[in-house]
C-alpha cells in the first residue's frame, strides 16, 4: 500500500529532534559517498496575475536518495510566486490559487529497493522543519561550545521553527528577536517562548539583536541585505537561510565559512520562459563574478562528517550559507517521518497498484 | 478533483494521429520560447533489490516541463530498479518490476498553471512508448524524403512496435523489414503488425539486411552497442535512432555521413544529467557524444524542434542524408501528451477522481 500523509500526520509524529537525528545521519552518508542529491530543475513561466500582482508559475523539483536507508525522494512545488511589498520591503511569498485557497508542495517517497512508492505527503511542515534543521545542525556542529545568546532576524514562521531548532543544539538563555513590525514580533516571542521554554525578547532595531550575541540567525523573506559586516563581533556564528540576507563583504570577512553544498549554489536548474523573471534572483550574490570561491568552502556534511574542519577558537567568526533546498533531506526527514507514521498507524493507505504499471516504462 | 488514469485507459484515449499533432504544436513552442523542454535529472544509487543479474542499481529520474499555451506544468517521475542482463550474446539494458504485484513504478504528474493545483496524476508508459516513436515520426516527417516508401527497422520489440504505427502515420509505407535477434520474436513480430496494419511486414536475418536499400532505417533497440553501420548509408536515406545508453545505436561514422543531422535537445545530448552515489558504475554509461571530438560540430546540429518550426533547414534534395538523434526524453513530451490525455479524459469522463486536497495544502511550502 501506498501511504498518504497530511501536514497535521508530519506534525503529530515528527519532531525537530526526529529531524535533527535524521538529517545529521544524512550529511554523514552524503560525506561518505552513499547519499546524494540529484540536479534540481525550477521552470518558471508567466502567469495570470494575483490580486494585482505581477505573478509567475514556478514548477520546482529535487530528488535525492539515501542507499543506506533505502529511500529515495523527490519533492516538487507547483506554484504561484509574487513579490509583494510589505511595510516597506519587497518580499517573496506564494499565493494559495489550488482549490480551497491552497498551496501545491508534494514529498514521494520511494523505495530504493523495489522502486515502488512509499508514501505521498505535503511538504509545507517538513520544508520549515529541514530548513531549520539544517541551521541548527550548522550551529551545533560549528558555533561555539558555550554559545547561549541567539539574534534571529525574521519572525515569521520559518524563524519560529529555528528558534525551536536552535534550542535543540545549545543551551540558550535567550533569543533576541528582530522583525519590521513591532506587534508581529511581540506576539511571535509571546507564542514562541511558551512552546520552546527559553526567554524571548522582540526589540526595537536589528542591531539591539545582534549586539553581544553568540548566534545570529537570519531567516526572513526580505529582499535585500538584513545583516552586515560592521556589526560582526569576535566568536559569532551567523546563518542564513537566502541568498541576498547577508551582505557579501560579511561572507568574505568570515573566519570560517561553510556552504549547503557546492553543486547547489548557483542557478543553472532555473530556465524561464516569455519574460518570466525570478526576483529572488536580483539581489544574490553566489556564483556571481569575484564570488566563485565560496563554492570551494566546505559543505556541511564535510564538517558534520569530520572531513573538514570547522570552528578552531572561540574567537573566530563562521558562517553558514543554508541556500537552497536539497533533494536528500527530504529522503532523510521522509524516512524518518514514514517509519514513525507506520509504527502510529496515520495516514490513509492507498492501493500501489494505481502507483505502479505492468507496462515497461 | 484530481484524476487518476490507468495505462490502459491511456491507451484508448490516445490516439497517434493526435499524439503527433500534440508533439509537433509543443515543439513548435519550444523554438519559440514558449514551452521549456524540460532536461532530466537521474540519482542513481545501490539498490538492495533482488534481480536475476549480479548488476542493479536504483534509479530516480525526473524531468519538468512547462507548456504556456496549454497551460500545465508536467513533472515525469520514474523509481526503477535497472538491470543489465545479456540476451543472445548481447548486453542489454532493463528494469525489473520489484514493485508490489511484480510492477514497475513511472508516473506523469499534469499541474494546472494557473492554480497550480495537480489535474491529473497517471502511468508514464503508454505514453512513454507514444511519445519516443511518435518523436522519431515527426523526425521522418520534416527529413525523411517526401516519397520514403521502404522502412528498414532495427527492433522488433514494444518500442519497435510503437514506432511501425508512428510511421505509418507520417509516410506512405509500403513495406517494412525487420531485424530482432530472436526469430521466433521477430516473425511474431512482423505477423501481427501486417495484420493490424495492412502493410508489408518482411522478417530479415541481419541488421543490415533490414536496412539495405530502404528509405528510411530506424534503429530502436535497447542494444548497448552500436546497431547501424556507416557502410550500410546509403544517398538519400534518413537514419533515425531512440539512444545511446552503452553507445550510439548509429555508430558515430555513420552519423558523420548524414548531410543534416538534428538532435532532441542541444543541452541534452551529454551522460551529464545523471548523479551517482561513491563507487557505482553503471555498465551502460561510456563514452557519450558529447564526448567525442569528431562529433563536436554534430552536437551543435539543429534541434528537431528549430526544424519543425522552420527555424533551420532540413534536407534540400532527393540524395542528401539525413539523421535524427531522439536521445533522452524531454519533460515537455509529457506536458503535450499528458495534457491531450487530460482533456479526452475529461471529455469522455474516464478515470477515477481523488480529493485534489490530498495533494495540496493549507502550510505554505
Amino acid at each position: 500500500m501506498t501511504l498518504v500523509l497530511s501536514n497535521e500526520d508530519v506534525e503529530a509524529a515528527f519532531t525537530m529532534e526526529d529531524c535533527l537525528s535524521a538529517l545529521e545521519e544524512t550529511y554523514r552518508h552524503v560525506a561518505e559517498g552513499q547519499a546524494l542529491t540529484g540536479r534540481r530543475s525550477d521552470v518558471m513561466t508567466p502567469t495570470e496575475p494575483y490580486q494585482g500582482e505581477e505573478a509567475s508559475y514556478l514548477l520546482k523539483i529535487m530528488n535525492g536518495a539515501d542507499a543506506k536507508l533505502g529511500i529515495a525522494a523527490l519533492r516538487l512545488t507547483s506554484e504561484i510566486m509574487i513579490w509583494p511589498e510589505i511595510s516597506g520591503v519587497r518580499r517573496r511569498t506564494k499565493a494559495p490559487r489550488a482549490p480551497n485557497d491552497r498551496w501545491v508542495g508534494l514529498v514521494m517517497l520511494f523505495s530504493t529497493t523495489t522502486g515502488e512508492p512509499l508514501a505521498i505527503f505535503p511538504d509545507g511542515v517538513m520544508q520549515k522543519m529541514r530548513v531549520a534543521a539544517t541551521s541548527a545542525l550548522s550551529a551545533k556542529f560549528i558555533a561555539r561550545e558555550d554559545a547561549e545568546i541567539v539574534a534571529l532576524i525574521g519572525a515569521g514562521w520559518q524563524a519560529g521553527a529555528h528558534a525551536l531548532a536552535l534550542s535543540k543544539v545549545r543551551a540558550l538563555k535567550e533569543i533576541r528577536v528582530f522583525s519590521p513590525t513591532k506587534k508581529r514580533r511581540e506576539t511571535f516571542c509571546k507564542e514562541l517562548q511558551e512552546e520552546i521554554g527559553v526567554t524571548m525578547s522582540p526589540v526595537d532595531s536589528p542591531e539591539a539583536a545582534v549586539q553581544g550575541a553568540d548566534i545570529v540567525q537570519c531567516a526572513t523573506s526580505a529582499m535585500e541585505n538584513v545583516y552586515f559586516k560592521d556589526w560582526m563581533q569576535p566568536g559569532v556564528h551567523v546563518a542564513t537561510i537566502r541568498d541576498g540576507e547577508l551582505e557579501p563583504a560579511m561572507i568574505d570577512a568570515a573566519d570560517v565559512l561553510v556552504i549547503h553544498d557546492p553543486a547547489n549554489m548557483g542557478h543553472a536548474h532555473f530556465q524561464a520562459i516569455g519574460g518570466a523573471r525570478n526576483k529572488d534572483h536580483d539581489n544574490e550574490t553566489a556564483g556571481r563574478e569575484g564570488r566563485d570561491d565560496w563554492t570551494s568552502a566546505p559543505s556541511l556534511a564535510d564538517i558534520i562528517s569530520g572531513k573538514k574542519t570547522g570552528r578552531e577558537n572561540d574567537n573566530q567568526t563562521s558562517c553558514f550559507l543554508n541556500y537552497r533546498g536539497f533533494g536528500v533531506q527530504f529522503a532523510a526527514a521522509g524516512a524518518a517521518f514514514y517509519h514513525k507514521a507506520k509504527e502510529m498507524k496515520l495516514g490513509h493507505d492507498l492501493p500501489t497498484d494505481w502507483f505502479t504499471e505492468d507496462v515497461l516504462p | 478533483m484530481t484524476l487518476l488514469l490507468s495505462n490502459e485507459e491511456i491507451e484508448d484515449l490516445l490516439t497517434m494521429p493526435e499524439s503527433l499533432a500534440a508533439l509537433e504544436l509543443a515543439y513548435k513552442d519550444v523554438a519559440e520560447g514558449k514551452a521549456i523542454p524540460g532536461t532530466r535529472a537521474d540519482s542513481v544509487g545501490q539498490t538492495k533489490g533482488e534481480t536475476d543479474t549480479d548488476e542493479a542499481l536504483y534509479q530516480l529520474k525526473m524531468m519538468g516541463s512547462i507548456a504556456e499555451s496549454l497551460e500545465v506544468g508536467a513533472i515525469r517521475i520514474n523509481s526503477d530498479i535497472l538491470t543489465w542482463p545479456t540476451k543472445s550474446g548481447t548486453k542489454r539494458r532493463t528494469k525489473a518490476p520489484l514493485a508490489p504485484n511484480n510492477r514497475w513504478t513511472g508516473l506523469v504528474l499534469l499541474f494546472s498553471m494557473n492554480t497550480g493545483e495537480p489535474l491529473a496524476i497517471f502511468p508514464d508508459g503508454i505514453i512513454q512508448l507514444t511519445r519516443v516513436a511518435a518523436t522519431t515520426a515527426l523526425g521522418i516527417k520534416y527529413m525523411a524524403r517526401e516519397n520514403a516508401k521502404t522502412v528498414g527497422l532495427i527492433g522488433a520489440g514494444e518500442q519497435a512496435r510503437s514506432h511501425v504505427i508512428a510511421t505509418a502515420a507520417v509516410r506512405d509505407v509500403e513495406s517494412f523489414k525487420v531485424y530482432g535477434p530472436t526469430k521466433a520474436n521477430r516473425d511474431a513480430f512482423c505477423q501481427e503488425l501486417q495484420g493490424k496494419t495492412g502493410i508489408q511486414m518482411t522478417p530479415v536475418d541481419s541488421a543490415h539486411e533490414a536496412v539495405e536499400g530502404t528509405d528510411i532505417a530506424i534503429c530502436a533497440t535497447n542494444a548497448l552497442d552500436p546497431v547501424l553501420f556507416q557502410d550500410w548509408v546509403e544517398p538519400g536515406m534518413h537514419i533515425t535512432s531512440i539512444q545511446d545508453k552503452g553507445a550510439s545505436e548509429i555508430e558515430p561514422e555513420a552519423i558523420l555521413k548524414a548531410d543534416v543531422v538534428a538532435v532532441h535537445e542541444r543541452g541534452n545530448m551529454s551522460h551529464g544529467y545523471i548523479t551517482k552515489t561513491k563507487g557505482v558504475n553503471m555498465p551502460d554509461q561510456g563514452e557519450d557524444l558529447t564526448m567525442m571530438p569528431e562529433l563536436e560540430a554534430v552536437m551543435k546540429s539543429p534541434t528537431l524542434a528549430e526544424i519543425i518550426a522552420g527555424l533551420a533547414p532540413s534536407r534540400t534534395s532527393d540524395d542528401q542524408v539525413t539523421c535524427f538523434l531522439n536521445y533522452r526524453g524531454l519533460g515537455v513530451q509529457f506536458a503535450a501528451l499528458g495534457h491531450a490525455v487530460y482533456n479526452n479524459a475529461k471529455k469522455q469522463g474516464v478515470g477515477n477522481e481523488l480529493p485534489t486536497d490530498w495533494f495540496t495544502e493549507n502550510v505554505c511550502p
